[in-house]
This record gives C-alpha cells, sequence and structure tokens, in this order.
C-alpha cells in the first residue's frame, strides 16, 4: 500500500527536528517549511496561542531561505529517503517563478507545493489564491520553470474554493493541497489585543477539521487532480474521513505539535483501520463519501 | 517507535505546601545521570484540552522514576495536579540543552527562585559528579516567603553554603535574590575569584540577573520559561529575541535552550 500520510509545511521544520523521533521514509512525503527566496526572520513573540481545540499562529513565513535551504537542509531530507516536497512562497509572481526554478531543479526534490496562501505576512500572499485568474497565472509560472510537479496549496480564506481550484488545475497543477488555516483573532480581554503579535493569526488543529472536510470534498469535486487533505488530522479515522470526502493524501498538521510520531503513528495504524472498513487501499476509500 | 516519546505513570503526587507539588513518574527507562535542564513535555490531561503539553524542568531521577517539580496556577497546572497515583500521562522528553561548566577561576553560584528550583539544584549535583568541589559553589534560594522555599531538605543535603531570601522576610534574607548574588560577587572578587552563575525563575527575577549581568560583566546562564507549543523544534512557537552582534536574532527555547546566556537574551 502506498502511505497517504504526509507532514505539513510549516509543522515539521526542515526534517531534522522530527528525525530524531521516527526514519523520515516512514512518511508518505515531508512538506518543508514555506521557503522564501531571501531568509526570513518571522514575526517577534507571541507568535501563538493555545484556544480551546486548536491554536492560532502567525510566525510570519520565518526561513532559512532558498540558498541555504539548499545547501544545509535539503542534504539530510535527501539522504532520508522520504518523498521531499518542497514548500515555497514569493511575494510576487515572478518570485513564485524564481523559487521554481531555484529548487524545482534541484536533485532529491519530488514535488513543489506553492503557498498560494499565507495568511500571515504583510504582504499578504492570499491574493495567490483569492482569484482564479491569479492561481493558475501563478501556478503557471511555476509549473514553467519547475522539473517536478507542482502542488498549489489553496486558502479556505475565499468564497468559493472550487473556482480557485479550477484556476490552479488550469495553471498545470499536479495536485491541490486543501487547506491552510483559517484566518482568526484571539483577544486578550485584560490588555484589549491581539494575543499574537501579528494581529490576526492562522487557525488550526481539531476545531477545523469540519471545515477542510468540506473544503476537501468541494475542490474535489471541482477538478480533476488529485486533492491532499489538511486540517486537523489525529486519528486514523480522521485519515479515512478525508479519503472519503475525495483526498488521496493527507497531511498531518498541528497534532505534530502535541506528538511528534503522530504521523509515523498513523501510517502504522491506517492499514488495520481500512481493513476493518473493508478496504484493501488507501485508494479504494477516495471520493466514496455517499451524499 | 522513538524512546523520547514514552507512556509514564504517576507514581505519587507530594504537596509541598503553597500550592507547590512534586509529581513523581515510573518511565520506562532510566534517566538517571541526566543532565541539568532537560525537561520533558507532558500531556496534563488524557484531552481533548488541553491541546498541547506542558514543559516541566526534571528535578531527580532514581532508578525507573523521575520528579518533576510545579505549582498549581494555570489551567494545566490544575489539570496535572487531579491526576492521581496509577494514572497514564504520555511524556516526550528528555528535551532541552543544559548549562554550562565553570572555569577554574570562578565560584559557581547557584540561582533559585521558587519553582524554579530543579535545573539549578540538578545542576549542583551535576558538578559535584564532575568533581567540582563544594567550596567553590554557593546556592542561593528565594521565594515570596519562607512556605514556597519547597525541599530545603535536599538543598541541605548537597552540602553546599545555601543562603535564602524571601521577599516578606519571613525565612532568610529579606529581599530580591539578586541582591545575595551581588554580595557573592563581592566575596568572590575580595578573593581573586569570578561568579558565574547559574539561574531559573520567574521571568523579573531572570531580567533582574541580567541587568546585574549587564552592570558587572558577570557571567550568567539563565534557564527560560516560555510557552512552548511542540518542545521538539518545529511550530516555532517559543523563540527568544536573543542579540547576536549588532542584530537580533530568534532562537527557540526548546531547541537552543531552555538555557542561554545571561547576555543574550533581549527584555521587552
Amino acid at each position: 500500500m502506498t502511505n497517504p500520510i504526509w507532514v505539513a509545511s510549516g509543522t515539521a521544520g526542515y526534517g531534522e527536528e522530527l528525525a530524531k523521533f521516527f526514519p523520515l521514509s516512514k512518511l508518505g512525503a515531508f512538506v518543508t517549511k514555506t521557503i522564501t527566496p531571501e531568509p526570513r526572520p518571522g514575526h517577534p513573540p507571541p507568535r501563538t496561542a493555545e484556544l480551546p481545540m486548536g491554536m492560532l499562529n502567525a510566525i510570519g513565513l520565518a526561513n532559512v531561505g532558498t540558498e541555504a535551504f539548499i545547501r544545509d537542509k535539503l542534504p539530510l531530507l535527501k539522504a532520508s529517503g522520504t518523498t521531499v516536497v518542497v514548500n515555497v512562497a514569493g511575494r510576487r509572481i515572478d518570485e513564485f517563478a524564481a523559487q521554481a526554478e531555484a529548487i524545482g531543479n534541484c536533485e532529491g526534490v519530488h514535488f513543489l507545493e506553492l503557498n498560494l496562501s499565507c495568511p500571515n505576512v504583510k504582504e499578504g500572499g492570499t491574493e495567490f489564491s483569492a482569484d482564479p485568474h491569479m492561481a493558475e497565472k501563478t501556478v503557471r509560472a511555476a509549473v514553467d520553470k519547475s522539473r517536478v510537479p507542482v502542488i498549489a496549496k489553496l486558502s479556505p480564506n475565499v468564497a468559493d474554493i472550487g473556482s480557485i481550484a479550477r484556476g490552479a488545475e488550469a495553471g498545470g497543477a499536479a495536485a491541490l493541497s486543501v487547506m491552510n488555516t483559517l484566518v482568526g483573532l484571539a483577544i486578550d480581554v485584560w490588555r484589549r489585543t491581539p494575543r499574537i503579535t501579528f494581529g490576526t493569526g492562522g487557525y488550526s488543529g481539531p476545531a477545523v477539521k469540519p471545515v477542510a472536510l468540506a473544503m476537501v470534498h468541494k475542490t474535489y469535486r471541482a477538478v480533476k487532480i488529485p486533492v491532499i487533505g489538511i486540517g486537523g488530522i489525529a486519528t486514523a479515522m480522521d485519515v479515512a474521513e478525508f479519503l472519503m470526502a475525495g483526498a488521496t493524501c493527507v497531511q498531518v498538521g498541528t497534532q505534530t505539535f502535541v506528538t511528534p510520531t503522530t504521523a509515523a503513528t498513523l501510517a502504522d495504524q491506517l492499514g488495520p483501520f481500512l481493513e476493518k472498513l473493508g478496504a484493501r487501499s488507501s485508494q479504494e476509500l477516495v471520493g466514496t463519501l455517499k451524499i | 517507535m522513538s524512546d523520547l516519546v514514552f507512556d509514564a505513570r504517576v507514581a505519587a503526587q507530594e504537596d509541598l505546601g503553597s500550592d507547590i507539588r512534586l509529581l513523581r513518574l515510573s518511565v520506562p527507562r532510566s534517566l538517571e545521570g541526566f543532565r541539568a535542564g532537560l525537561f520533558l513535555h507532558i500531556q496534563v490531561d488524557p484531552g481533548p484540552l488541553p491541546l498541547f503539553r506542558r514543559a516541566y524542568s526534571i528535578l531527580a531521577a532514581h532508578g525507573k522514576e523521575v520528579e518533576v517539580l510545579y505549582k498549581v496556577s494555570g489551567a494545566g497546572t490544575k489539570l496535572l495536579a487531579r491526576r492521581a497515583p496509577g494514572e497514564s500521562i504520555s511524556v516526550v522528553g528528555p528535551l532541552g540543552n543544559s548549562f554550562t561548566s565553570p572555569a577554574k577561576d570562578e565560584v559557581a553560584v547557584m540561582v533559585a527562585g521558587g519553582v524554579g528550583l530543579p535545573p539549578v539544584l540538578r545542576w549542583s549535583e551535576n558538578l559535584f559528579e564532575a568533581g567540582w568541589a563544594a567550596n567553590r559553589q554557593v546556592m542561593l534560594y528565594g521565594a515570596r516567603d519562607s512556605g514556597e522555599l519547597v525541599l530545603r531538605d535536599r538543598i541541605a543535603k548537597l552540602g553546599v553554603r545555601t543562603e535564602y531570601a524571601t521577599d516578606d522576610g519571613s525565612f532568610g534574607h529579606r529581599g530580591r535574590i539578586t541582591e545575595l548574588l551581588a554580595r557573592e560577587h563581592e566575596k568572590a572578587g575580595a578573593q581573586g575569584l569570578k561568579v558565574r552563575y547559574y539561574a531559573c525563575g520567574p521571568a523579573a527575577m531572570l531580567a533582574s540577573c541580567a541587568e546585574f549581568s549587564k552592570n558587572t560583566g558577570v557571567q550568567g546562564e539563565l534557564a527560560l520559561e516560555t510557552a512552548m507549543p511542540c518542545g521538539t523544534g518545529v511550530c516555532l512557537g517559543c523563540i527568544v529575541p536573543c542579540h547576536q552582534g549588532d542584530q537580533i536574532r530568534y532562537k527557540r527555547t526548546c531547541m537552543e535552550g531552555p538555557i542561554f546566556d545571561a547576555g543574550e537574551v533581549v527584555w521587552p
């Protein structure tokens, strides 16, 4: 059985951190945190707020930048034997293209994932997935420069994710990751300020799972390319829900913060759980939701 | 999978007074000989709330038991206090870095504030294990009042000169622990020695230790506490702004810490 369990961008570092806990080859794929052309320090603390059944974060795309990533971080991922997905972002379409050229042609990289939808940077970011034409143009610019297939990661913070999905598909995306975090706000009533420095942040964790399932299902019905489900996955049953909603693979995100071995454990647990459902492989469940 | 992720069992919850508890856990493998500063990331309740674990510095490890110290204050510690002997608790760890050894011409001064005692007490033991002489160590331990100065019997067993401080003067010196630190700096200076201190306690105490270092040039190391969603270096939530040359760089409390040089931390 092909393992459909991946780890999500921004929740698994560069691989070196989780490699202390399990061999990365246990994953269906490893998705790096977002790599931008230049290094970014990220936002000042506090960057995260723990909420009931979820968390709010605005890290600010802190990362080492493309050059240091290729030099210092990629070799470990390459050697790990896992499928390597590098998540990239730029401030403009030409920067997405430059990222695709710089990283999408590196040996040891199997896929690019475009962060079309980070809600947590001042320069915006969501505009790349707020409009179908913009999504199409951005994806095409990356696809044209990249040797490896390009996945587009979509935002739920849009009116119609189906139209954005079709735009990304038209631009040549090989698959769609659904979804990025929901824009949220947490308030410290004593100070009358947001609980995180940036103000709003991305809401993730078990609380967002129903929203993610709806987004995955809507996207699945809108496009022909595979959908990768993300949002609040913590158990094998959660994985099965996403598969039924139309996801071909899933990414474990916030739950890796709770327990670093979650994705590896789910990879072990999924087979026996699929058997209980009478399925021989995860692919048999994809899109089988009766609705 | 990894022996850094395991289920422990509550062996005992000892009430030390002043809402301070000593939690003893039975663990699958011995952590004896551990270095001061290492912490366990503990699921305070089987869930679903709170979502994230809480970090506790390891106080002691004997055989297949470990101890942590905590004060019942927030939502997490209130849940932890309810865990009864025999219950299973999920643990990730040990995680984090440790203190650095003092130099030959230095006096090692331990500075503990309240439930910040564990890494400091353990570091004193580590120094003994490494052959460091008792007369080149001093323990300073401060709290709001005498009730919060817990585990004094264990500190006495170290055989190190110990000075206490309380805010209300109910035990030892009345006033701030940094005043005691300044005295040790003078004493060491009179003997031609330097102080290197190792501190853990409330943020205000650590900030005043850092201020002392800035004013005197005395070297010190601080064990910090921050909200720490993951503890494993991946969430980038527990960052501390640190000086690096002319620049400020964010370091992760869980990976580059929890112990930082007193001079590097940028205080708000």
